[in-house]
């Protein structure tokens, strides 16, 4: 192996190293694509077969025909995520690179509904109006490498590669998808009810990575070759999304205190235009060389259909129990004719990889989640003081280097306090994993996110 | 693929009008049903009251404290207490009774003290008047609709202006609430924001509010004996009810001022016998305030001078009498002077020399 070949399949693997914006992105956001609110999210999120608040719309729209009041609601979102790639030992080589990559806080609003359900004669017809931002982009991180030594193996040639040094990443995004929503639940029965809603998919992200490696590359067969692999890839992005989709509902009220419901949100294509910038300056000896790749145009993207299905139980009047299974079709999430890094092809959506396969990436997967939730009353003199808790596993759409599936684990905490015509809750998830995410470092990333919900809700 | 459109579309219609049609359906949850006859409460339409709470009963059988209704929304549950209220209101007391009996149990049970209070006074009415009824004593039609006074004390059109008239004159002098204030009480009492809202919450003052309101409307139109039963219902529920104390108050003036005019009535009708028996009457009753006591006076030292006039003895106890009266009727604020149109000049001269 010649000299500039080691020099790029160093450049190379360090790249790859390197988490790339989507990915970052995407494994917090996109696999809990589900609906709003403190009171919700404090029990798990699982409040498909609940829905009975002014959040009712994004969990399961044939819940705003329980509603009877007039209401309004505002939710505030605050989260800040932390991952570790921890700097691992091995009798073999010695040690791995580690990272720690952390996300600013970041604070938006996530959702805010107006409900005006009325009768006309028997009928009772309760529309909706809301916005959600369905999936949020803010993000502000900074990951730095842990110095250590990087092995790796070519799958070829069975050369064994080493790359010593450090790296960082820097992210600055903000924006998400938005969704507005005009919702309608109705009555047919007193045991059943019925929802619709149109959501219009708008808005999108834009921001920056800077991410960059400094360091000793060399190989088993040549120890003694050391080259330097300083670099720096520069990149910009814009993403923004238009279409239309719909959610059905259905809530079955078996008895006053067993509720079933259901709800199945359509596939649909959007259009996405797109920007990006990719410029890559080397560092190395000999001078600096620069690489500049830049695209941009209109794609379609396949966005999935999802369904959940909800149980709620309710032994007391101040005690509910709930368990949610929602599934989303993730392997069908296709970015079409997307140009990238000089290429135009199809690839997966999120996570940007290609279908045919490149390197050693697998393909995207159905995500799963089972979502368990429990709430109970405490009668104050004059207020009501709801305490919630709950639990869910997250099973990602894209797995880790073995093929794995990446299951993501998490518990919820809430608590509210209702006073008159106002309700303000609060709601914590901490949610965290670990898997095998990187094809060369053989260590398990290990990721937690915290987030924290605000909710005010008024009805007359 | 034509079929397959026409198919779709067949069935987006079918949807439709299975959601258009489907009113009759439609059956609204107990909590609705509940909230609707709290509404007919306030109203006082009781037949609806019973239809609707019957309805949430079929619904949901149970009373309850902090019953769940929609996401974080909980009333208290008390369809047999305003069941039985309805009932009682209507005159069942049979089935008021039943009612109460039920509620009863519930609330002590779950330590509704208030609530089973009152439950307790009003249960106790129920089987008062079941057992008059039994005894034939008092025809249960007149705590239905609160009837006329009986024929003793029912005023007549022109005693009704009599006494609203001289009650009116009363109440300028001496009476803090005159009757047109009774009725801005009433009104009061209806539009007031805190109370609304306690009633939504207090069964107890819902009875309270809606009983006063009840009471001071039949006093406005001189139904006497049915405000003073309203009055006294409210007395069960509350010893010290403030209103219900003012209101007997009010009731007794208002007798006596018509006691009062009937006496001044039968002397010029020559009867000066029956006058001074009804104003010595009116006198012991001690009901007719600060005024309505000085026209008493007035008109006794009047007809003692008539007396005397009349004695061929001309015994001076009429005069003594006249003195006294006279005497009694002098509150220094006005001076009394007898009309010349309406009393013989005798009688002028004497109650001038007995002065």
């Amino acid at each position: 192996m010649g000299k500039a070949s080691i020099v790029l399949t160093a450049l190379f693997f360090v790249c790859a190293a390197l988490p790339s914006q989507d990915s970052i992105i995407s494994e917090t956001n996109f696999s809990s694509v589900i609906g709003a609110g403190a009171r919700a999210l404090g029990m798990g999120g699982a409040f498909i077969a609940i829905a009975d608040d002014a959040t009712a719309a994004s969990w399961n729209p044939a819940g705003l025909a329980q509603l009877e009041r007039f209401s309004l609601s505002v939710v505030n979102r605050m989260d800040s995520s932390r991952a570790l790639i921890p700097a691992r030992g091995d009798s073999v080589t010695n040690f791995f690179m580690g990272a720690e990559l952390t996300q600013a806080l970041s604070y938006g609003i996530d959702f805010a509904s107006m409900t005006m359900p009325f009768r006309i004669g028997k009928v009772k017809i309760v529309p909706q109006v809301s916005y959600q931002r369905a999936i949020s982009f803010n993000l502000s991180s900074r990951q730095n490498g842990i110095p250590a030594l990087i092995p790796d193996e070519d799958p070829t040639s069975g050369e064994k590669y080493f790359f010593q040094g450090n790296f960082y990443n820097e992210d600055d995004f903000i924006g998400g998808f938005d969704m507005l929503s005009a919702s309608l639940g109705t009555r047919l029965f007193p045991w059943l009810n019925l929802g619709f809603s149109f959501n219009y998919w708008m808005n999108g992200y834009k921001g920056e990575q800077v991410k960059g490696a400094s360091g000793i590359f060399y190989t088993q067969s040549h120890p003694d070759i050391h080259m330097n692999a300083d670099h720096e890839v520069l990149e910009g992005r814009t993403f923004d999304i238009k279409g239309v989709n719909f959610n059905l509902g259905i809530l079955i009220e078996i008895s006053e205190n067993l509720k079933l419901g259901a709800v199945y949100k359509t596939a649909f294509t959007a259009d996405i235009d797109y920007w990006n910038k990719t410029h890559i300056i080397d560092f190395r000896e000999g001078g600096d060389k620069e690489n500049v790749h830049e695209a941009s145009g209109r794609s379609k993207l396949l966005w999935p259909r999802s369904f959940g299905l909800g149980i709620s139980y309710r032994p007391s009047d101040p005690l509910t129990f709930s368990l949610d299974y929602t599934n989303t079709e993730w392997s069908k999430g296709k970015l079409l004719n997307y140009h990238f890094d000089g290429k135009t092809r199809d690839v997966y959506f999120p996570t940007l990889h290609s279908p045919e396969g490149e390197g050693r990436l697998n393909p995207q997967m159905d995500a799963e989640q089972i979502r368990l939730g429990m709430e109970f009353v405490v009668f104050g003199e004059k207020i009501l003081i709801p305490l919630r808790a709950g639990f869910f596993t997250d099973s990602q759409y894209f797995s880790d280097v073995s093929g794995r599936t990446v299951s993501m684990t998490g518990f919820t905490a809430g608590m509210g306090v209702k006073f008159q015509l106002l309700s303000f809750d609060v709601a914590v998830i901490y949610q965290s994993g670990s898997y095998l995410s990187n094809p060369i470092s053989y260590s398990l990333d290990e990721k937690s996110e915290l987030k924290l919900y605000f909710s005010v809700i008024f009805s007359i | 693929m034509i079929k397959m459109k026409a198919e779709r579309s067949g069935f987006i219609w079918l949807l439709l009008g299975v959601f258009l049609l489907s009113g009759g359906l439609l059956a609204d949850k107990w909590y609705r049903i509940y909230d609707q006859s709290l509404a007919a409460v306030k109203r006082g339409d009781w037949q609806q009251v019973i239809t609707l709470i019957n309805e949430s009963l079929t619904k949901k059988d149970k009373p309850k404290v902090q019953a769940r209704t929609v996401g974080m929304e909980f009333i208290d549950y008390f369809p047999f207490y305003y069941l039985g209220m309805a009932y009682y209101r209507l005159g069942q007391y049979e089935n008021a009774k039943q009612a109460f009996e039920k509620s009863m149990d519930f609330a002590e049970s779950s330590k509704k003290e208030e609530i089973a209070k009152s439950l307790g006074n009003m249960l106790a009415d129920c089987r008062n008047q079941l057992v008059k009824k039994v005894a034939g004593s008092e025809p249960i039609t007149e705590m239905v609709k609160p009837q006329p006074a009986s024929i003793e004390t029912m005023p007549s059109d022109e005693k009704k202006e009599e006494a609203i008239s001289v009650t009116y004159q009363q109440s300028q002098i001496d009476v803090p609430v005159s009757v047109p204030q009774k009725s801005n009480l009433v009104k009061k009492g209806v539009t007031s924001t805190e109370t609304e809202q306690a009633k939504d919450t207090d069964p107890l003052l819902t009875l309270k509010t809606d009983l006063n309101r009840e009471a001071y409307a039949l006093l406005k139109t001189c139904e006497f004996d049915a405000a003073q039963m309203k009055f006294n219902a409210l007395l069960q529920l509350d010893a010290h009810y403030p209103k219900a104390l003012k209101g007997l108050e009010k009731i007794k003036m208002a007798r006596c001022v018509i006691q009062i005019n009937q006496g001044i009535r039968l002397y010029f009708e020559g009867d000066i016998d029956g006058s001074e028996r009804i104003l010595m009457q009116a006198l012991a009753d001690r009901g007719a305030g600060v005024l309505g006591l000085v026209r008493v006076h007035q008109f006794l030292a009047i007809i003692s001078a008539e007396r005397y006039l009349c004695d061929a003895d001309k015994n001076p106890k009429f005069l003594q009498s006249v003195r006294k009266h006279l005497r009694e009727a002098d509150t220094g604020a006005t001076e009394f002077k007898p009309d010349s149109r309406f009393f013989s000049p005798k009688v002028i001269h004497i109650l001038n020399e007995s002065k």
